[in-house]
């Protein structure tokens, strides 16, 4: 109960889903890189922040039957890892642009610094509640 | 979400090992450009790397050796339990493979003189084209600039989440 009221509010599950979403897109713009030159690789990505607005605009779903699994309480989503579905440029081996993902990564380098200290400042001023 | 933290920095050495050996690969092709003496007989081939993504594999989990229960030779002896660990499977991204060209044609050269000439007076040179290993050369070393920033950049985040403990 004191777990769900101090931690509970929805700001902290959605800088929370935001960090999860900045870790993974660095794993997978990490695997990008790496299949910088692999013939017919795919590039990946991660949709997290359109997500949210989708979650938003759909309405809260009713269980029918005991079966059913719930919808996330909190009504973050989780992030989804896809491939995207760019044609390989004429005379390329694949569709990893090398420029576009380094900047990709250093913006999400930048947001997830920006979570994370945003994260650790709401522990603070709780804790400074608290005490 | 689980995200194995460990992960991350296999996906960044795999392709770190896979640019470094496509170097290594250019180096050796570059200093044999000459070479039309080899232990297997011939002029040396010309070696060339192929790249295979293993991204989105799962790693594998693997019962770590040795998990033989102990024995109890004193009755004061407790149970042992069997030690099942389970490490954390490799998750690398990219898996470079060197194979040895042959389809490229070998450069004739009439030189009598020479010690390997066959006997019409023809050296067989190596495949191997300067123009396209330094073409090589740059691609790898490009590749393995952005993926040494990949590494970089995932260290940092993970320092970032441990400094949310830390404040």
């Amino acid at each position: 109960m004191i777990r769900n009221l101090l931690f509970g509010a929805r700001s902290f599950a959605l800088t929370k889903g935001g960090l999860d979403a900045g870790a993974l897109r660095q794993r997978v713009i990490s695997e990008n890189t790496a299949n910088a030159v692999t013939p017919g690789y795919q590039a990946r990505k991660v949709a997290f922040e359109e997500l949210i607005q989708e979650a938003r605009d759909t309405l809260p779903l009713a269980r029918t039957q005991a079966g059913h699994i719930p919808a996330q309480p909190d009504g973050v989503p989780a992030p989804r890892e896809s491939t995207t579905r760019d044609p390989i440029p004429a005379g390329a081996i694949n569709n990893v642009d090398l420029e576009q993902e380094l900047v990709l990564m250093k913006q999400n380098e930048i947001h997830y610094n920006a979570l994370s200290q945003l994260l650790a400042r709401k522990y603070k001023g709780l804790e400074q509640a608290i005490r | 979400m689980k995200l194995n933290y460990l992960n991350g920095m296999q996906t960044g050495s795999s392709a770190l090992s896979a640019y470094r050996k496509w170097m290594d690969t250019v180096s050796e092709n570059l200093a044999n450009a000459q070479t039309t003496r080899t232990a297997a007989g011939g002029p040396y081939r010309r070696k060339q790397v192929s790249f295979e993504a293993l991204a989105g594999k799962q790693p594998v989990a693997r019962e770590a050796p040795g998990t033989a229960e102990p024995t109890r030779t004193h009755r004061q002896h407790m149970g042992g339990q069997k030690l099942a660990v389970q490490q954390a499977g490799e998750a690398p991204a990219v898996r470079a493979r060197v194979t040895e060209d042959a389809v490229t044609p070998a450069a004739k050269i009439y030189d009598p003189s020479h010690p390997d000439a066959d006997a019409d007076g023809w050296v067989e040179y190596p495949n191997v084209n300067p123009v396209t290993e330094m073409v090589n050369l740059i691609l790898a070393s490009r590749a393995y600039e952005a993926n040494v920033a990949a590494l970089a950049t995932e260290k940092r985040i993970q320092e970032m989440a441990l400094a949310i403990g830390r404040a």
